[in-house]
């Protein structure tokens, strides 16, 4: 066997090893599998929520929620696979009760305008003059626009699993696709 | 053009150099841990707990039965507390827009209905400005009529107090417009 194969295995098995140990309950197998798989899973979330605060709380929480379902981790794919899944599925659980919570407030204060205007909500606009990166345009769209491009152009989801775990129909989350580059190109020119 | 073809772009340049992994500002590990032995105490508490519930059958057993008086009493409490459910729950509600608990499914359903709309706009105001773009009148007729339904609805069932008989059939119009505004979607992601 080669030895980059070779080694391959061994990080594979040593992997295995460890989530087995976590799931017995040793918290420093976790840390090693936390260690591991940080700084991806941190990426995902920055990117997701585009708040450098609220991504260090999921971080925590989907750390937490996965060593939980540990049990039911049956290793039929890769743990960074399940782990980029659960984290996912967090995020947009938070989105959505996010902005349940902020469309209640709306209407519960009795000076918003009538339920209506929510149809002219838009994307705020980026500062005008200043040459920004992607990662700090990715801020600057709103939050579904934001999900579909980082799932599709950075995680390299396929529109049909992107429409399933956004909840929304395929049409969607292309408008949304479609929205989310011309409002980067428009701020990345 | 392929969706992700488009080569040369700024936008493509920069998803190129985009880094796959960005580290947090600080170890997050000790935050970590710290609620997964909180987790672990609790279900020990649980634990402990539950092998407490199980020997109090035991422990009852020999106990005086509790006083005719304390009974009357317990029984009274019950029923004040019934009694005050059942106002509380017969009271008529107030819309369906004041209510404080749970989101009620309108807010969902008007979430995603900005959400669709929002990326049909887009397609309206950035794609179909180009003279080749097809089916861009069909688009903008069909996004007016939802707009205008959806208003409708949603005022309606506003100034609709919850629980009456209108409410469901309204909720049910809405979300049938909410399909078909998916139709409208797909119809968009199709032109681009």
């Amino acid at each position: 066997m080669a030895p980059a194969a070779l080694s391959r295995n061994q990080a594979v098995s040593s992997e295995t090893d460890l989530i087995s140990a976590a799931r017995n309950g040793d918290r420093s197998a976790f840390e090693s599998i936390y260690r591991r798989h940080v700084n991806r899973i941190h990426a995902l979330c920055l990117r997701l929520c585009g708040d450098a605060d609220l991504a260090e709380q999921l971080v925590q929480d989907a750390f937490v929620r996965a060593w939980l379902k540990l049990p039911a981790f049956r290793g039929q794919s890769g743990f960074g696979t399940w782990m980029h899944r659960l984290t996912v599925n967090l995020v947009l659980d938070r989105q959505r009760t996010r902005a349940r919570r902020k469309r209640r407030e709306m209407t519960m204060d009795p000076l918003s305008d009538p339920p209506a205007t929510a149809l002219d909500m838009s994307i705020p606009s980026a500062p005008i003059g200043e040459r920004i990166d992607l990662e700090h345009a990715l801020t600057l769209l709103a939050d579904g626009a934001r999900t579909a491009f980082v799932l599709y152009e950075i995680e390299g989801h396929g529109i049909r699993e992107i429409a399933t775990l956004m909840r929304v129909s395929e049409g969607t989350v292309k408008t949304q696709l479609f929205r989310a580059r011309n409002r980067l190109r428009e701020v990345l020119r | 053009m392929n969706n992700r073809e488009y080569a040369g772009d700024p936008l493509r340049k920069a998803l190129d150099v985009l880094p796959r992994e960005i580290a947090p500002r600080r170890d997050l590990w000790p935050q970590i841990n710290a609620r997964l032995a909180d987790q672990e105490q609790g279900s020990d508490m649980r634990t402990a707990r539950q092998d407490h519930a199980a020997l109090r059958p035991i422990v009852r057993i020999g106990l005086h039965k509790r006083p005719a008086t304390a009974r009357i009493l317990a029984a009274a409490t019950c029923l004040a507390a019934a009694v005050i459910a059942f106002i509380l729950f017969m009271r008529p509600e107030p819309a369906i827009n004041n209510h404080n608990g749970q989101p009620p499914a309108l807010v969902l359903l008007e979430q995603d209905y900005t959400l669709i709309r929002d990326g049909v706009m887009d397609v309206l105001s950035i794609h179909c400005v180009h003279p080749q773009a097809h089916g861009c009148d069909d688009l903008r007729t069909g996004l007016d009529e939802l707009d205008h339904s959806v208003r409708e609805l949603i005022q309606a069932i506003a100034a609709e107090p919850v629980g009456s008989a209108d409410s469901p059939w309204l909720m049910q119009r809405l979300r049938h417009t909410l399909n078909q505004a998916n139709g409208l979607s797909n119809m968009a992601g199709s032109i681009l």
